[in-house]
């Protein structure tokens, strides 16, 4: 039975002509046997008219074509040329070449929107289950080997090709230059070591030697404070002669009762090697002095 | 390798029963992968920055839309979907968790969902788009594209990293304005018969 099938979008019109197979054991009704085929673009008041084969590839361009505008994504050449139908992508859209054998070439320049309802209408007929049911093609994703390149070998072995040689201009350059005498600052050291605090005194014996000097100091003046029941804590820093250089204390009541113990004596040494000790002032009159 | 295939059937099949039927119509993948890619991320949120900018109720509509095709078991809440647009690299706040091929089967199909329902604009724009080239007048000149551009520009630059490369190279006004004019045609493509199914398969344009 000779059928017509009809895609109608604003801008396209797909016409497929046929007949059925009333052999066939599934859906006998379907078009499978194609007569004739066109493509009209009524903007352009152009029709394309072609054959089975020529539908054929342009399903393949067209489906190609639309992944390529939804993805960004550039095709190789293979994919969007075919014998018969070719479609060249530009900024505003594509160009789209019909050429069958012993016919002129036709060649219509289509917008995004003209291609977007060629790209509908092939979509719905090959949804269409009674049309061409045996026809399918997939929508993949693009491998990565496909994807062409975006300059070609040449540009891109420019850039590495320029640093190579700037690098081989440099060592040629710098080859030839002494390194620069080096002159060691020493005036400036003997200013710095006065201005710097100097080193504290680790050596084990003078700080213990230190620290049972400072507890016995301390031992003479302190027998603990009458409304104090919780030990003062302070860090205390002592010359390598024993006096009290600094102090600071641990919290806030060891601070406000410095002034009445025998810490309150303290005299800033100027740069001079100190050694740090952690005292601990008991209520009972105890003193623990730890390095 | 046979452990990586008994991994991923195993996955696929504790996947199964909760996959909404919205989903049902992408063919797997070529290639098997665990994740989405960093360039299907970025491309995913570009779209719906595009989306937000041609329509000034996008960003609500990006949430009630996901409620209405059933797909709020995989978009739960805008706190989620934020999220997973955080995952483009380009973003000042990118976050590196992964994006998994189901959450961005359902960005994929929020994306064509509002695009199909923005055809209209969408092809109006383009057309103008025609036009203004035809005459060889600035973009700006006609008022629906100056204002989606106006948009986008200020939407990228305020969400985009300017440190990277890829955000670096659209300082150039013309170069943002091709990316902003891409993003319009590409969402036109995410529309139609087999829009959903070509926008998923261009997002792994180039990656398997």
């Amino acid at each position: 039975m000779r059928m017509q099938r009809l895609y109608q979008l604003p801008n396209c019109q797909l016409v497929v002509e046929g007949f059925s197979d009333v052999s066939a054991s599934d859906r006998p009704e379907a078009l499978r046997i194609v007569t004739a085929v066109e493509c009209r673009f009524p903007l352009q008041g152009q029709i394309l008219q072609g054959n089975r084969d020529w539908l054929t590839q342009l399903l393949e361009v067209v489906r190609s074509g639309a992944q390529r505008w939804v993805s960004g994504v550039e095709r190789p050449e293979t994919r969007l040329q075919r014998e018969q139908v070719q479609l060249q992508p530009t900024e505003a859209g594509a160009v789209l070449t019909s050429r069958l054998p012993d016919r002129e070439p036709q060649v219509l320049t289509l917008s995004t929107v003209e291609l977007f309802d060629l790209t509908e209408a092939v979509d719905q007929l090959l949804a269409d289950p009674m049309t061409l049911p045996d026809l399918s093609l997939s929508i993949d994703p693009l491998p990565r080997r496909e994807v062409p390149p975006e300059a070609p070998l040449t540009e891109r072995a420019v850039a590495p090709a320029a640093g190579v040689a700037v690098l081989v201009a440099a060592s040629a350059i710098f080859y030839g230059m002494t390194p620069p005498k080096v002159k060691l600052p020493t005036e400036h050291q003997t200013e710095l070591s006065k201005v710097l605090p100097p080193a504290p005194i680790r050596d084990p014996q003078q700080r213990a030697k230190l620290a049972a000097g400072l507890k016995a100091t301390l031992s003479r003046d302190w027998q603990g404070l009458p409304d104090v029941s919780e030990p003062l804590r302070y860090s205390v820093s002592v010359t390598a002669k024993g006096a009290i250089a600094g102090v600071r204390g641990r919290d806030v009541p060891a601070i406000r009762r410095l002034a009445e113990t025998p810490l309150k004596n303290a005299k800033p040494a100027g740069a001079v090697p100190l050694a740090d000790f952690e005292v601990t002032l008991n209520p009972d009159g105890q003193i623990q002095v730890q390095p | 390798m046979s452990v990586s295939v008994s991994e991923s059937s195993v996955a696929a099949a504790a996947a199964t029963p909760s996959v909404p039927p919205r989903l049902a119509v992408f063919a797997p993948l070529p290639t098997p992968v665990r994740e989405c890619p960093r360039r299907v991320r970025q491309r995913l949120d570009l779209l719906l920055l595009a989306i937000e900018c041609l329509d000034l109720g996008g960003p609500e509509a990006i949430h009630w839309i996901s409620r209405e095709l059933g797909l709020d078991s995989i978009l739960q809440g805008r706190v989620q979907v934020w999220q997973l647009r955080s995952t483009n690299p380009l973003r000042r706040n990118t976050r590196r968790q992964p994006m998994t091929l189901e959450e961005g089967q359902a960005l994929a199909t929020v994306i064509a969902t509002l695009a199909q329902r923005l055809a209209v604009p969408l092809r109006q724009a383009l057309l103008s788009l025609q036009r203004v080239r035809s005459q060889e007048l600035p973009v700006s000149s006609d008022p629906q594209l100056a204002f989606y551009l106006e948009r986008f520009r200020r939407h990228f630059r305020a969400r985009m990293n300017p440190a990277r490369a890829a955000v670096m190279a659209l300082r150039e006004e013309e170069a943002m304005e091709a990316i902003a004019l891409e993003l319009l045609q590409a969402l036109l493509f995410c529309t139609g018969t087999a829009g959903p199914q070509r926008l998923w398969a261009g997002l792994f344009d180039g990656e398997l």
